[in-house]
């Protein structure tokens, strides 16, 4: 029981929902698993604004910000945007993954969530309604305010025809990930040509490793010297009770091989 | 607040605080099959399906669901008969204290609704928002499988 909720807003538009947010001491509720510690004295309902769904719009793939990981991680991904799929698949438990909504995991940003990592793989924005209204590139969205005056309304996907990988590293299925990894790769006669690499838990807000990227792109695929490029990544893991800080970094460092690994059976597979 | 829930196919007009969760709601109304375990949705003893699918019931708020779907594992089968799952899993061994059970049979309704034969891969995904402390989950996982050939 929430005892401090007092009263319910139901808004009928993303218009309305942004006033309601500017002029009371209200949160957005969507899929709920997020407003529990809520100190808010009221709620605006979310789940009727039609924002739950997968649109395809000139090759880019809307989500809107109501839609469930399950949903996401059901849809029939025609390319890498899978990771996103599998990522989310691997969040939480099935009767969770039914209520978490996309938008309330960018919003609040919990540990388990990993939303940003693959997002950041494939170069996503973020929709949102408010002051201003605007769409940010996920990078830039994850620097914002968590607790400012705007809502999320969609994100967009952009298509991604090249070659993807997610792996989370957790002790058990169901616990927080230590580190997650996403890795998108377009080939152009066996060249790298566009390399993103992006790291989340490991450190307070998910990012891609610029400097990484910039080194591998313009590789051919099948350089022996890749592996040694990987093993030189660097940065300071947050200090986790269950693991060191060495140790998370040489997982990470294993993990990006195994990414590489993975991805070149993928383009020798086809 | 008043509010409407069809809960097992009957509707039902409910007054409600505006704080409170699905699983209170269901447990002062009498369906008590639905289980209080942890509160924060790590446990699933409280899964009960939302518009058909499974959700942990502490973790919606009722006002949220005014005018949706609700069934409770009242809704699945009676003392007199029960649900082809609740036979499987009593034949199997899967039932002990039987405190998880009611989410597990719901849980596993849902998947059999729309994969009337899972892997065992599927039905561990299905199932792995349930904690189980009697049995383990190789036995529910058994009964689930043997259920998927009747259901």
């Amino acid at each position: 029981m929430l005892e401090n909720i007092k009263e319910w807003f139901r808004p009928e538009s993303i218009a309305e929902t942004v006033e309601i947010i500017a002029n009371g001491n209200a949160i957005p509720y969507a899929g709920g698993t997020g407003s529990r510690s809520a100190r808010a004295l009221g709620l605006i309902d979310l789940r009727r604004l039609n924002l739950d769904y997968i649109r395809e719009e000139n090759d880019w793939v809307a989500i809107g910000a109501g839609t469930s990981f399950n949903k996401i991680a059901n849809y029939q991904w025609s390319d890498s945007r899978h990771i996103l799929a599998l990522a989310l698949g691997q969040a939480a438990s099935n009767p969770l993954r039914n209520l978490i909504t996309i938008g309330g995991s960018l919003a609040f940003r919990p540990a388990w969530s990993n939303v940003p990592t693959p997002l950041l793989a494939l170069g996503a924005s973020v929709k949102v309604a408010g002051a201003p209204a605007t769409e940010y590139p996920i990078a830039d969205f994850l620097h914002l305010k968590r607790n400012s005056k705007f809502f999320i309304t969609e994100v967009k996907v952009p298509p991604a025809p090249g070659y993807g990988v997610y792996h989370r590293f957790a002790r058990t299925r169901f616990d927080y990930a230590a580190l997650d990894l996403a890795v998108y790769i377009a080939i152009r006669s066996d060249t790298i040509e566009i390399c993103r690499i992006a790291v989340g838990n490991l450190i307070p807000v998910a990012r891609r490793l610029a400097e990484l990227e910039k080194n591998l792109t313009g590789l051919k695929i099948s350089d022996s010297g890749i592996s040694e490029i990987l093993k030189a990544v660097d940065l300071k893991p947050l200090k986790n009770s269950n693991f060191s800080r060495e140790f998370l970094l040489n997982m990470l460092k294993t993990e990006l091989v195994r990414a590489f690994t993975q991805i070149r059976e993928q383009i020798y597979a086809n | 607040m008043q509010i409407e829930l069809t809960i097992n196919g009957k509707l039902k007009s409910l007054e409600i605080h505006p704080g409170e969760s699905l699983l209170e709601t269901l447990r002062k109304n009498g369906y008590t099959g639905v289980k209080y375990g942890c509160g924060t949705g790590d446990c699933g003893a409280c899964v009960v399906l939302l518009n058909e699918k499974p959700v942990n019931s502490c973790q919606v708020l009722t006002a949220a669901v005014d005018g949706e779907s609700v069934t409770t594992v009242e809704g699945i089968g009676t003392m007199d008969k029960p649900h082809p799952i609740q036979e499987e899993l009593v034949k199997a061994g899967a039932v002990q204290c039987g405190y998880c059970t009611p989410g597990v049979v719901l849980s596993a309704y849902a998947l059999l609704q729309t994969n009337p034969h899972p892997t065992e891969d599927e039905i561990k995904t299905a199932l792995d928002g349930h904690l189980c402390r009697c049995t383990g989950y190789v036995k529910i996982i058994e009964g689930v499988k043997n259920a998927a050939e009747k259901v």
